[in-house]
């Protein structure tokens, strides 16, 4: 089953420019069995996302991407409005109470905006920050992301053990499926949907059909 | 009437035999007088230690203000900088001179690095546009999330011309 698990849309993320209607429908061209609504701070509600994912014909699922002190994170199973920036430990004590999931959202985007020897981080370095033990999972690919930041992820998760995903972070709509997660299983909702990250049956590629 | 306002700023950064960064900054005028330290680790450029001392200021926290900067530790220069900081520090309700403080101490800290390959770029003379234009293209290029983000950088601008920015995997 395949699913973009980073997905913006308007106008509930007011930085992107997809209509979730035209979304569902270039996911479905695309070949995408489902997509993860990750809005910026704000929440979908169920009788919505239903009704999209019954207008679309594939599954619909729904996240929130928080802003912490230690960047974005990809929340699952938190049904709570949180309007602005927190700490992250407070942000994990709060998700871990309810059963949440937290996936550290693209870790190491912008971290070579300084090409200097001296700011040259190693992935062991990188593996240290302090996020990585506060987060579920981490975002390895991401479609916003170079592919030197990628693959920093990557190899951080490897040697943390913890468990990368794959998800387009799109805000156009012809990024729709630029990454996605392939999971070996059929999901029907986000408690699935967390299971099958905790148990890794998945793997990340491109949607099918995307160009 | 004639009004007076007088308003010194001060920004510095300071190697420590750490390998660290220490920058110092420090506002004064006729409504405000304070000086803040922040110490960023390398390579990742995280404040591990934030302090400030705040001798007046016309904020409703007054010289409480200090303590707010605590909340700064942990927080690296990177993507999301701007949007992080002003959150934690409260946004337009809170110490908007802190606050810019902070940001002007990350600047520094960027300023750092950066300003010595800036004037050496400075310096040379190019003989065609295309020369001209090829590091922006190549920090577009590592940094793909700026594609469409303005007109210099939309898809039938001189620097995206030629470059292939949409593939996902490689």
């Amino acid at each position: 089953m395949i699913i973009d698990l980073h997905v913006h849309t308007k106008p509930l993320s007011p930085c992107s420019h997809i209509d979730p209607l035209e979304m569902v429908a270039e996911a479905k061209r695309r070949g995408l069995d489902g997509v993860c609504l990750t809005e910026h701070h704000a929440l979908w509600g169920r009788s919505e996302l239903d009704e999209l994912a019954r207008q679309s014909g594939i599954r619909i699922f729904t996240g929130n991407e928080i802003t912490t002190d230690q960047g974005d994170i990809l929340v699952f199973r938190y049904p709570v409005h949180v309007p602005d920036i927190i700490p992250i430990a407070e942000l994990r004590r709060e998700v871990l109470a309810a059963g949440g999931f937290m996936i550290a959202a693209h870790p190491f985007r912008g971290f070579k905006v300084f090409g200097f020897g001296q700011l040259r981080m190693t992935p062991e370095q990188a593996a240290k920050r302090r996020l990585f033990q506060l987060v579920d999972a981490m975002e390895v690919c991401n479609g916003k992301l170079s592919e030197e930041e990628n693959r920093m992820a990557l190899e951080v998760s490897k040697i943390l053990g913890l468990a990368g995903t794959g998800g387009s972070d799109a805000h156009q709509i012809d990024e729709v499926g630029k990454w996605v997660t392939v999971f070996d299983r059929d999901i029907r909702n986000e408690q699935e949907l967390v299971d099958e990250i905790r148990a890794g049956r998945y793997t990340i590629g491109a949607a099918p059909a995307a160009s | 009437m004639t009004v007076a306002f007088m308003r010194n700023k001060m920004v510095e950064v300071e190697p420590l035999p750490t390998g660290n960064l220490a920058v110092h900054w420090r506002l004064s005028d006729d409504l405000i007088d304070v000086d803040m330290t922040l110490t960023f680790q390398l390579p990742d450029l995280e404040i591990v230690d934030a302090a400030a001392n705040v001798r007046r200021s016309p904020h409703r926290e007054g010289v409480r203000a200090g303590e707010i900067i605590r909340k700064m530790v942990g927080v690296r220069v990177g993507g999301g900088l701007r949007k992080i900081v002003r959150g934690l520090m409260g946004g337009a309700a809170g110490n908007i001179d802190l606050t810019e403080g902070v940001l002007e101490c990350c600047n520094a800290v960027i300023l750092n690095f950066t300003l010595p390959g800036i004037q050496e770029f400075e310096k040379y003379t190019y003989t065609t546009e295309e020369e001209r234009l090829a590091p922006v293209r190549a920090m577009l290029q590592a940094n793909p999330r700026l594609y469409r983000s303005c007109v210099a950088f939309a898809e039938d601008s001189p620097i995206v011309r030629g470059l292939d920015l949409k593939g996902g995997v490689s």
